[in-house]
């Protein structure tokens, strides 16, 4: 099955102040398949955003390349980074139209989605607030139902759950499963949480601290489609990704 | 008592502490009251000045010259700041002269403005705009690139249309910076009217008060910046209603 997107020997330096250049990204190889979610694990400061905004886009690399049949950026392409904000003057659904507005669908109609979208994140009650009314944690849920709005087919999320609490996390986390699986979507998640990649992905990918190079790929999907995936075969690999990314570090 | 009006007295007391010392130090002292008035003269001028049609219409024409310069200046400083915003050649060339023109003090430019647009409305108004649009187009400028720098990854992201990431994200935000900064506009606002009519005019504020320090009515002069104060203060108010509503 040709992936969805593909990344080919990535690396990306940056030149410092002092004229010394840092490594941040180095030699990554990595291929999303529709329907299947990936988790990126490592610990802070490793790269792992810098090969978020290269595979977006947003950042060149200096060797590799990445290729896809979606445009990146383009339509069909959903990218929630750290940075990412509410606009302040507008409401709450309004927010969330925005990706359809500045698509050219009418507003009326992109409401509709809106509400629909603000529903799957448990925020239709606050259609008419506005972002400064809300905690960081429900403006994060915003922002995922702006991204999801929009129907990406492949949707890169930089710590999309990261100020939210263990019971919104499980929640988002079961709803950008199912959004994945029906939409045959291909997503990459960037996160800290071992719990959460266990919980998220079919695959997790160790990156070693900085610059950020495949440490380890560990595949879980097989147990999770028949259901198997708890219990002992999760504290198995849970185990295994500590002892990895201890070693990673 | 309510905390609503609680507030209102303590911010009322240092005012009136004040008012009652100055009434205090002057009281039976002519050459003080000469230079300094009272607040009961001053109290007196009021009482007799508002029954008046010439106050009122001093304090309309003063009104009017800085709503109208308020209005221009922002708007077109807001566009000017959108246009070199927009265009990274023009803002580079232009940027030397826009920091030249608006080192000008306002008060340099009055003899200019009277001699090309009479001592009517017009030169008032132009003085206010000229005051106004230099704040409006720094802010609208700044806040054009504090919100594509902040709020703009996600729509480059979907690849939207340039005219489109403009049209709902920057100019709706840039404007809400310049209206962050429109307390500040009002004041500019004014005194380019005030300064206009200070150097020459036959009707508002700036002129009653040239009229009255030239014959040297103390209260008369305090009067009239009294009113000047409130208007800025009914401007200022205005604004704050505008950011609640928005």
């Amino acid at each position: 099955m040709t992936p969805l997107l593909q990344a080919k020997n990535i690396s990306k330096q940056f030149r410092l102040s002092d004229g010394k250049t840092l490594s941040v990204v180095d030699t990554i190889d990595l291929a999303l398949q529709g329907g299947e979610i990936v988790c990126l694990l490592g610990a802070s400061g490793s790269g792992k955003t810098t090969l978020m905004r290269i595979l977006s886009g947003v950042e060149t690399a200096d060797h590799g390349s990445v290729q896809s049949d979606i445009a990146c950026p383009g339509a069909q392409f959903g990218y929630l980074s750290q940075s990412d904000r509410l606009l302040p003057w507008r409401t709450i659904a309004d927010n969330v139209t925005l990706g359809l507005e500045l698509l050219g669908r009418g507003k009326s109609a992109a409401r509709q989605e809106a509400l629909s979208a603000l529903r799957q994140v448990g925020m239709e009650a606050f259609a008419d607030s506005y972002p400064s009314q809300l905690s960081g944690g429900m403006q994060q849920r915003i922002l995922l139902a702006r991204t999801l709005v929009l129907k990406p087919r492949l949707l890169l999320m930089d710590e999309p759950m990261s100020s939210l609490d263990v019971l919104a996390r499980r929640e988002l986390a079961s709803l950008v499963k199912d959004y994945t699986r029906q939409q045959q979507a291909a997503t990459l998640v960037v996160t800290h949480s071992v719990e959460e990649a266990c919980f998220l992905a079919d695959r997790i990918l160790l990156v070693t601290r900085s610059p950020a190079k495949l440490y380890k790929e560990i595949r879980i999907s097989d147990d999770k489609n028949n259901g198997l995936f708890r219990g002992e075969a999760m504290d198995t690999v849970m185990h295994e990704l500590w002892s990895a990314l201890g070693a990673a570090a | 008592m309510t905390t609503c009006f609680k507030n209102i007295l303590w911010v009322c007391l240092p005012a009136l502490i004040f008012l009652l010392a100055w009434e205090w130090i002057v009281y039976d002292n002519t050459k003080l009251q000469f230079l300094f008035a009272s607040p009961s003269a001053i109290g007196k001028v009021a009482l007799d000045e508002l029954s008046r049609v010439a106050i009122w219409r001093d304090v309309f024409i003063t009104l009017v010259e800085a709503a109208l310069g308020l209005v221009v200046g922002t708007m077109l400083g807001t566009v000017a700041g959108l246009l070199l915003w927009g265009n990274g050649k023009i803002d580079f060339i232009t940027r030397p002269y826009i920091v030249i023109i608006g080192s000008i003090p306002i008060f340099a430019l009055a003899p200019i403005t009277i001699m090309w647009f009479g001592i009517g409305l017009l030169s008032k108004v132009v003085m206010a705009s000229f005051a106004v649009f230099f704040v409006s187009l720094q802010q609208s400028y700044d806040g054009a690139h504090a919100i594509a720098k902040q709020h703009t990854g996600f729509a480059k992201s979907i690849a939207a249309p340039n005219n489109r990431i403009i049209r709902k994200i920057i100019i709706p935000g840039a404007i809400d910076w310049v209206i962050a900064g429109y307390k500040m506009d009002v004041g500019f606002a004014l005194v380019g009217a005030f300064i206009g009519e200070f150097v020459s005019s036959e009707a508002g504020l700036g002129h009653y008060i040239l009229k009255a320090s030239s014959l040297y009515d103390m209260p008369k002069v305090l009067f009239g910046l009294l009113l000047i104060s409130l208007m800025g203060l009914g401007m200022t108010s205005l604004t704050w209603f505008m950011r609640r509503k928005y």
